[in-house]
C-alpha cells in the first residue's frame, strides 16, 4: 500500500461559511421562544458544514450543564449547550451510525418527557408487579 | 392487523420516544424541514400498519439485497414496526402453494388499501410466457395484483423504465410497469438498485403523507430533485476546467471532475452524491468511476458508459421536456449551450424514436 501514499490528497481549503448565518438563527429562535414560546430545530445534516463551521458552532455555543443519554434504537446523546435553551442532539443507530444531527431550540427537547401513554403501560406493568408480591409469587 | 404504527412500536416494547427518534431520522433522511418529525408522529401514530405485497418478474434481485442494506430506517425496522410485508418470495420462509395461498389471503384481507411493490420490467412477448411463476404471467399477475392496490411503488429502474430487460433488442419485449397500469398511482424509486435508503424512506413518506411530489418521471422530488453533477463534491474542479482523461492520468489521481471520462452525472437524477452508499461511505464518482447513469430511462442504451456526454452545458438531454428549471443550471457560453442544444434534442429525438413506446389506449379517453 506504499503506493497509495504517493497519491497527493489535497484537500480543500474550508472556511466557515455557513456557522455565522447559524447563530443569527438561533438568535432569533431564541427570542421566539421567550416571546411566544415557539420551538424551533435546525437539521444539522441538511447543510453544507466544513470542519470550521462546526467549529464555529462549538466555540460559540460551548458546553451546558446538562448531557442525557437516550438507549432506544441504538443511543442518543441530548446535550443542552451553554446557552440554555439550545441542544445539541445526536441520534444513532444500534450499529452507532449517526442518523441524524440537529440543534433544538425550546425549553426540553421533546423527546425527553416521558409519554402519557407509555407511563399507563408502565404503572400498569407495576401493579402487576406489586399484585405478584402481594399473592406470595415471585 | 388493526394496529397502528404506533402500537406495533409498543408490542415490540419500545417507548413514543423510540417512536420519535425513528420520525426524526427519517425526516432528515427524506431532506424534509426538521417541523416535519411531528406531523409525521402524528400522522403514523393513528395510521393502521399498511399491508404490503413485493412482486418480483423480470429482475436480478439487485434491488431488494440493495433494500435490506438499508440502515435507517432498517428493513427489519420496517417490517416490524411500520409495515405488514404479506408477500416477498425472497424473504419469506414459505414457498410454493403456501406462500401462494398466504398471499392471496393477504391480498384478499387488505383489497383496495395494500401498498404494492413492483421489482423488475414486465415481458410482454410470447404473451408473458418469459415471467412465469404459479402457473400465471408476469403481466396477468401484475394487473390482477394492481386492482386492489391503493398505490404502486415501482422499486428499480426495470420496473420504473424498464431496465436491462428492456434494453435494445429488447427480445422478451419487457415493459415498465406504468405501460400496463395506469389507473394507479405510481411512484418511480428508479436506480440499478436504488439507494437502500432512498427505497425505505419512500415507503415511510407515503406512509406519512401519502403521495410524495414526483418529478417528471414519476421519481419522488425528495431524492430525485437534483443531478448527481449538482452535488458532486468534485463540482468544483469541473467549473474550473479541471478533468482527468485517463483513469490513471495525473487529473484522477488529483481527484478532479470525470465528465471527459464519460460521467453520466450531469443528466442523472439521483442522490448518490448526498446518501452515498453503504452507510454514507462513498459513492462511485467517490470511487473513481463516472456516474453510469443507472437511474435514468434507457440507460444502458445511451451510447457508451465511458463516452462523454454531448457537451459541457450541464443539463439533462430532454431539456425541452423539462423546461426552464433545468435549463437553469446552465453554465457557460451562451453560444456553446445553444450549440449542445440543438445536438441535444437531436439525440433525444433520435433516441425517442428507437424506444417509442406503443401508444396508450387509455389515452383516448382522456383528451
Amino acid at each position: 500500500m506504499k503506493i497509495l501514499d504517493t497519491i497527493p490528497i489535497r484537500p480543500a481549503p474550508s472556511p466557515a461559511a455557513n456557522a455565522p448565518a447559524l447563530l443569527q438563527e438561533i438568535a432569533a429562535a431564541l427570542d421566539a421562544l421567550l416571546l411566544s414560546r415557539q420551538r424551533h430545530c435546525i437539521d444539522l445534516g441538511s447543510l453544507p458544514l466544513s470542519p470550521a463551521d462546526r467549529d464555529m458552532l462549538r466555540e460559540a455555543l460551548g458546553t451546558g450543564e446538562i448531557h442525557m443519554e437516550l438507549t432506544t434504537l441504538g443511543n442518543s446523546r441530548i446535550e443542552e449547550t451553554g446557552v440554555p435553551g439550545v441542544w445539541w442532539v445526536r441520534h444513532s443507530s444500534e450499529d452507532g451510525i449517526l442518523l441524524t444531527e440537529s440543534l433544538e431550540v425550546c425549553h426540553v427537547p421533546e423527546i425527553v418527557p416521558a409519554d402519557t401513554t407509555d407511563i399507563a403501560i408502565g404503572l400498569q406493568r407495576l401493579r402487576q408487579r406489586i399484585a405478584v408480591r402481594a399473592s406470595g409469587g415471585q | 392487523m388493526d394496529e397502528t404504527i404506533l402500537d406495533a412500536f409498543r408490542q415490540n416494547g419500545l417507548s413514543r420516544r423510540a417512536f420519535l427518534k425513528f420520525c426524526a431520522a427519517t425526516t432528515s433522511l427524506l431532506a424534509l424541514p426538521p417541523a416535519a418529525a411531528a406531523a409525521m408522529a402524528e400522522k403514523l401514530a393513528g395510521t393502521l400498519r399498511p399491508t404490503v405485497i413485493y412482486l418480483s418478474y423480470q429482475e436480478c434481485t439487485g434491488c431488494l439485497e440493495s433494500m435490506t442494506r438499508s440502515f435507517s430506517p432498517t428493513i427489519e425496522h420496517l417490517m416490524f414496526n411500520n409495515i405488514s410485508l404479506a408477500f416477498n418470495d425472497t424473504l419469506q420462509a414459505a414457498a410454493g402453494e403456501a406462500a401462494e395461498a398466504a398471499r392471496k389471503e393477504a391480498m384478499r384481507k387488505a383489497w383496495g388499501k395494500y401498498i404494492l411493490i413492483v421489482d423488475g420490467a414486465v415481458p410482454m412477448g410470447g404473451g408473458g410466457a418469459y415471467c412465469v411463476a404459479a402457473g400465471q404471467s408476469a403481466v396477468d399477475d401484475l394487473r390482477h395484483a394492481a386492482q386492489g392496490a391503493a398505490a404502486i411503488i415501482a422499486v428499480g429502474t426495470c420496473a420504473a423504465f424498464g431496465g436491462v430487460p428492456y434494453a435494445a433488442p429488447n427480445p422478451t419485449g419487457a415493459v415498465p410497469v406504468s405501460e400496463i397500469i395506469r389507473d394507479r398511482p405510481i411512484i418511480n424509486v428508479s436506480g440499478c438498485p436504488p439507494i437502500p435508503e432512498v427505497m425505505t424512506g419512500v415507503i415511510v413518506y407515503y406512509l406519512s403523507f401519502g403521495m410524495p411530489a414526483l418529478d417528471r418521471q414519476g421519481r419522488p422530488v425528495a431524492f430525485y430533485g437534483n443531478t448527481i453533477h449538482d452535488r458532486c463534491y468534485r463540482r468544483p474542479f469541473y467549473d474550473e476546467g479541471r478533468f482527468a482523461h485517463t483513469f490513471d492520468d495525473e487529473g484522477a489521481r488529483n481527484g478532479w471532475c470525470l465528465y471527459e471520462l464519460g460521467c453520466k452525472g450531469p443528466v442523472t437524477y439521483n442522490a448518490c452524491a448526498t446518501l452515498k452508499w453503504n452507510q454514507g461511505t462513498s459513492f462511485p464518482i467517490q470511487s473513481g468511476h463516472g456516474c453510469l447513469g443507472c437511474s435514468e430511462p434507457d440507460f444502458w442504451d445511451k451510447g457508451g458508459f465511458y463516452r462523454p456526454l454531448p457537451a459541457a452545458t450541464g443539463h439533462w438531454p430532454r431539456g425541452e421536456v423539462l423546461g426552464g428549471a433545468a435549463l437553469g443550471g446552465a453554465v457557460v457560453g451562451v453560444g456553446a449551450a445553444a450549440l449542445a442544444r440543438s445536438r441535444q434534442q437531436a439525440a433525444a429525438a433520435k433516441s425517442a424514436k428507437e424506444v417509442s413506446h406503443p401508444p396508450p389506449k387509455e389515452d383516448s379517453h382522456e383528451h
